[in-house]
């Protein structure tokens, strides 16, 4: 209470000033006020009256309609008891800031809207332009939040009925859409989110005019602002994502405005001058934020990986592997940033690149003011992501910082060699003031308050950030504090305290509903799902732990002893045991697997994305999104198969005009399948575009010196000459792809998910990329066999029946092996006792059982001892110290503890051909 | 930076160069029997010692290998130290155990008769193990290690499987 008169007291001060005092006063009361606190809120009631006042004598109208508004909303607010006070003071705050910036001459239409609550306190018609926040705070939370869950499943519906419809015609999937955009509209209008409900019902519109042909791009657009926008509320925070673009879209008016591209700035000759304070120019950013979320963390994960290899870099600029790690790096970024339509990321790492590029060839070396520049490249990279992450997670639409222009041309100069400009470049654009300078100038304190605060702040050794004890003292407001410091990195530059003080600002982002909430009601309880990253080393502990337990609890429920002295108590006790362990162990072999669903969809709209910049014609399918895969491969494989999907679609298939030409289709096809097959999970890109020419491949490889002119190569060995470093054939190199980088990549993290790629190619008629993946811990249906006193597990897939063979059934081929007849077809049999040198298994066929197993084309029969069941089992690597067995795909744990070996059909194949050699021809 | 690092290291390691062998080898050693004998394992490398269990033979492998375990969910192989080094085998008894040792940077079990006890053995009492002529191989064995009357063979895990045999053992496999 005592702060609060000193506060009120500072107030007074204030208010004799002008109308943007009085603004910051009722700011500063409005953050100190207690919903509970009648007193002071009849305070606020009397300040917005006098400022109405004011406002009346020297300020447009709308300033002093909108305080008078907001003090009689606030009126009858405090009359009506059963009112929400807490949310009126919301949108009173947000009623101040518009206050705020008209009074400072902003005329940004997002900043100076008035929340419509106000409108429906009689307040003349708010101004045009999109509005800011929820619209209505009244509806049902719970209720709030399911419909915002739905919406996740909506959107997914919605762009794969989109994609479809962009294949073909088809009247089902346009019917589907519009009652999937009806509902939405529905659904929204019961809950008041006006602007779905306008959109939707645009959508509906555009959907309707008989005249247009349906853009699939605009339909696309649309889903992206949803996501957005659903993103936002999911967050209860006002839309970041501008209506109209999109409205206008969909009335036909091209929206050229959609991305504002930062490169254009970087050709320009003369930079930003200096003295004045640097627009910052926003970005509007039109990608799906899932994707966007995904790149953030992969791009972090690059540029951390990037620093280190510069630290080695700089102090071996010859290490030729660290180079190339920092070049795969700008590379990823860059294609990821493309095709995300971040063109002024997408630059910078160009550039980049290009300069990495021609160190790589060995132009020059990566040292002094070179290796300078590509360290601020990556500095720069790091804070264009964390800005772009607090788009994902604030949208508010991120700034190009207007160094970004300069630092492209200083790359440029750097990678022609012009060093010397850089000095002058870098001169130009200098300007640098002080934060507590930015503050004032823009009216969010008053000099004294700064004076006493700077005061503070030396004679405290242990002194925070200004902003944060500004802050902390209510002399201004933390969205002052981060706008100045956006400011204050725009004219350059204090990379160190910019981002520290922005995550500050952003941990305690809404002081004033902190204060006003008190009494402990949640409102952000409409969070749509959280995640967690959690170290995959745990989660395998976690599984085996849980398998342990499992196999604890059925040696202790089995006990003869025990069953012996069963109580019924004891016996229902065990079995809630059993069930509790059995939960636990679905719930945690669950928690790996996912389908390849996710990043399958992906590659759809990747697809799609190139197919429309390069103008062409391109038919996706895919097949087997259902395929199960371990977690950590899923996370690991999103690189390799975008570069390879990528490559498909930009240099595998031709334009139209090529197709025409050779006779094929104008539309190209590109196949991308999942399917497991001999204990591994493939994935296989297809496409029916020019091939790869060998000869072509070969002449680059010699002229790259990779291979000798007289080498003698196999067809496969000349395929894989892609995968190196550098290496490419494209002409010339786009902003997607071209420099060769992208193979090395995918073979890299193949390899490091110990998988194998591989290429088919047929001059004219296309390539198909194969992934073999293992199933680390991928779980099979596997038959429990007995051979000779020990159990093996064979998978069910490469299973083709079992039967007990009669005598008729086998023959003899002298000298070379047996055969079974089975309903007319010979197959080789193979007796499991004698392949792996089990001594007791059983000799007799007519006791034993026959196994027909299949992998690709060929059968064989395997003679085992005894079937004893099927069960699904978790398949774990056999130690490395055991070596690798070809016919063993890995090992099982066994209810009782013990292990299980995992056969692999086409290995144990092989096994049996190098060990009987026995004709499989000669059927005689 | 980095250098001056690694100049500070090299430092007490050249120093200790002249008696590095004996220095390196005096600490604790756990002992276990194998048909009568006593032998050592540096303290370091044991993980763990578990009783006798059901171990999965792996076919065609050599016959040194006895098969895999389940350790705690994880499978490793088991060795039996006895057809290593070209003893009998004889029956598993409440004694035979399993210790489980890190070499190669593998986790690996093996098979001994019985194990004894963890003692401290000081480099005095450490001596090179006496060469048998070319014909031996004796590398394994780090020294013998005297303590009362009793001379016990100290093992050096690593060599036991050397990484030859590992990487032959790797080449098994594929056919």
């Amino acid at each position: 209470m005592k702060r609060t008169s000193v506060n009120l007291r500072k107030d007074n001060k204030l208010s004799a000033v002008d109308v943007s005092g009085r603004i910051a006063g009722i700011a500063q009361a409005m953050i100190l006020a207690d919903s509970e606190d009648k007193q002071s809120l009849a305070e606020i009631v009397a300040q917005f009256e006098t400022l109405a006042q004011a406002a009346a004598r020297e300020n447009p109208d709308t300033l002093a309609e909108a305080a008078s508004a907001a003090a009689e909303l606030l009126r009858n607010a405090l009359a009506d008891q059963s009112s929400d006070v807490a949310g009126v003071l919301e949108t009173l705050s947000r009623t101040l800031s518009a206050m705020q910036a008209i009074a400072e001459g902003s005329t940004d239409p997002r900043l100076t809207t008035f929340p419509s609550e106000l409108g429906g306190q009689g307040l003349p018609a708010p101004q045009k332009g999109p509005k800011a926040g929820i619209s209505s705070p009244d509806f049902d939370d719970e209720i709030f939040s399911m419909f915002l869950a739905e919406q996740q499943n909506t959107l997914q519906e919605l762009e794969a009925y989109v994609l479809g419809l962009e294949k073909s015609d088809n009247p089902e999937a346009e019917r589907a859409l519009r009652r999937l955009i009806h509902t939405l509209k529905g659904e929204a209008g019961v809950l008041s989110l006006t602007e779905i409900a306008t959109l939707c019902h645009a959508v509906e519109d555009y959907l309707d005019d008989p005249e247009r042909l349906v853009s699939p791009d605009c339909l696309l657009g649309v889903k992206d602002w949803l996501a957005r926008a659903f993103d936002d509320y999911a967050n209860r925070r006002p839309i970041s994502v501008k209506l109209d673009d999109i409205l206008t879209s969909l009335r036909g008016a091209s929206p050229e405005s959609a991305a504002t591209p930062a490169s254009d700035e970087a050709n320009d000759d003369l930079p930003v001058p200096a003295g004045k304070p640097a627009q910052c120019e926003e970005i509007a950013i039109d990608a799906d934020p899932t994707l966007l979320a995904d790149f953030i963390t992969e791009a972090r994960e690059h540029i951390d990986a990037v620093d280190v290899h510069l630290l080695t870099l700089e102090n071996d600029p010859r290490d030729e592997e660290a180079l190339n790690a920092v070049f795969r790096a700008f590379h990823t970024i860059k294609g990821v940033a493309g095709f995300l339509n971040l063109e002024y990321i997408g630059t910078l790492a160009h550039e980049a690149e290009t300069l990495l590029g021609s160190a790589q060839k060995g132009e020059h070396l990566l040292t002094g003011p070179r290796i300078d520049v590509v360290f601020d490249a990556n500095d720069m990279l790091k804070i264009l992501i964390e800005d772009l992450g607090s788009v994902v997670a604030g949208g508010e639409a991120p700034s190009v910082p207007p160094e970004l222009p300069q630092l492209v041309q200083v790359i440029v100069a750097v990678t022609q060699g012009r060093e010397d400009e850089v000095g002058r470049i870098a001169r130009l654009n200098r300007s640098n003031k002080k934060l507590g300078q930015i503050l004032v100038d823009s009216g969010a304190v008053n000099e004294d308050d700064l004076t006493v605060a700077l005061a503070e702040q030396a004679a405290n050794p242990e002194s925070e950030l200004l902003g944060n004890y500004l802050v902390r003292q209510d002399a201004v407001k933390p969205k002052d504090v981060a706008q100045a410091l956006r400011h204050q990195r725009g004219e350059l530059t204090d990379r160190r305290q910019a981002p520290a003080a922005g995550v500050e600002h952003a941990a305690k982002a809404s002081p004033p509903a902190e204060d006003r909430s008190g009494g402990g009601t949640e409102r952000r309880g409409a969070k749509v799902r959280e995640t967690v990253r959690v170290d995959t080393d745990r989660l395998d502990l976690l599984v085996d732990t849980i398998g342990e337990l499992v196999i604890a609890e059925s040696m202790i429920t089995q006990d003869p002893e025990i069953l012996g002295h069963s109580s019924d108590r004891l016996m229902s006790n065990l079995r809630n045991l059993r069930k509790v362990s059995r939960e636990l162990q679905e719930m945690g072999t669950a928690m790996r697997m996912e389908t390849l669903r996710g990043v399958f969809q992906k590659m759809a709209r990747l697809v799609r994305d190139v197919a429309k910049k390069a103008g062409k014609k391109i038919n996706f399918e895919l097949y087997g999104e259902d395929t199960e895969l371990d977690r950590t491969v899923i996370d690991r494989i999103g690189d390799p198969l975008i570069h390879m999907v990528r490559n498909a679609a930009d240099h595998g298939i031709e334009t139209p005009e090529e197709r025409r030409a050779c006779g094929k289709p104008e539309e190209g096809s590109v196949q991308l399948r999942a399917f497991h097959q001999g204990g591994n999970v493939h994935i296989e890109i297809q496409d029916d575009g020019h091939g790869l020419d060998r000869d072509v491949l070969r002449a680059k490889g010699i002229e790259r010196g990779l291979i000798g002119r007289e080498d003698k190569l196999s067809e496969t060995d000349i395929y894989n000459l892609i995968f190196e470093p550098g290496f490419s054939t494209a002409k010339k190199v786009t902003d997607i792809s071209g420099r060769g980088v992208g193979m090395d990549v995918v073979r890299r993290n193949i390899e490091a998910l110990r998988g194998k790629v591989g290429i088919t190619s047929e001059l004219g008629c296309g390539s198909t990329f194969r992934m073999t993946l293992p199933l680390t811990l991928a779980i099979i249906d596997g038959l429990v066999i007995k051979v000779g006193g020990q159990r093996f597990i064979i998978p069910v897939l490469s299973i083709v029946e079992s039967l007990r063979p009669t005598a008729e059934m086998l023959s003899t081929v002298r000298g070379k092996g047996e055969l079974l007849n089975i309903r007319g077809e010979l197959l080789p049999l193979f007796r499991m006792g004698r392949l792996f040198e089990l001594a007791d298994a059983v000799d007799d066929p007519a006791r034993a059982l026959v196994i027909v197993l299949q992998s690709g084309s060929r059968r064989i029969g395997l003679m085992v001892d005894e079937l004893i069941g099927q069960q699904q089992t978790v398949i774990k690597s056999l130690s490395q110290a055991v070596g690798r067995k070809e016919y063993i795909s890995g090992a099982a744990i066994m209810s009782d503890g013990r292990v299980g070996l995992i056969l692999d059909a086409d290995g144990l194949m092989k096994l049996a051909e190098t060990t009987y050699v026995p004709s499989f021809t000669g059927e005689g | 930076m980095a250098e001056n690092v690694m100049a500070i290291e090299s430092v007490p390691r050249v120093k200790g160069a002249t008696d590095n062998r004996q220095h390196e080898r005096a600490g604790k050693y756990l002992t276990f029997f194998l048909a009568g004998e006593e032998y050592g394992l540096e303290i370091l490398k044991v993980q763990e010692i578990i009783g006798m269990m059901g171990v999965t033979p792996v076919p065609r492998t050599p016959k040194f290998i006895r098969g895999v375990i389940n350790l705690r969910g994880k499978v490793i192989p088991i060795i039996e130290l006895r057809t290593k080094f070209e003893m009998d085998t004889v029956e598993y008894t409440d004694e035979t155990c399993i210790i489980v040792v890190q070499t190669h940077g593998l986790q690996m079990g093996i098979i001994v008769d019985k194990v004894s006890e963890v003692m401290d053995i000081p480099a005095g009492d450490i001596e090179d193990s006496p060469s048998f002529g070319d014909e031996v191989r004796t590398d394994y064995i780090l020294g013998i290690g005297k303590s009362e009357d009793r001379v016990k063979i100290l093992l050096d895990i690593d060599k036991v499987l050397s990484n030859q045999e590992l990487q032959d053992l790797q080449r098994t496999g594929s056919v």
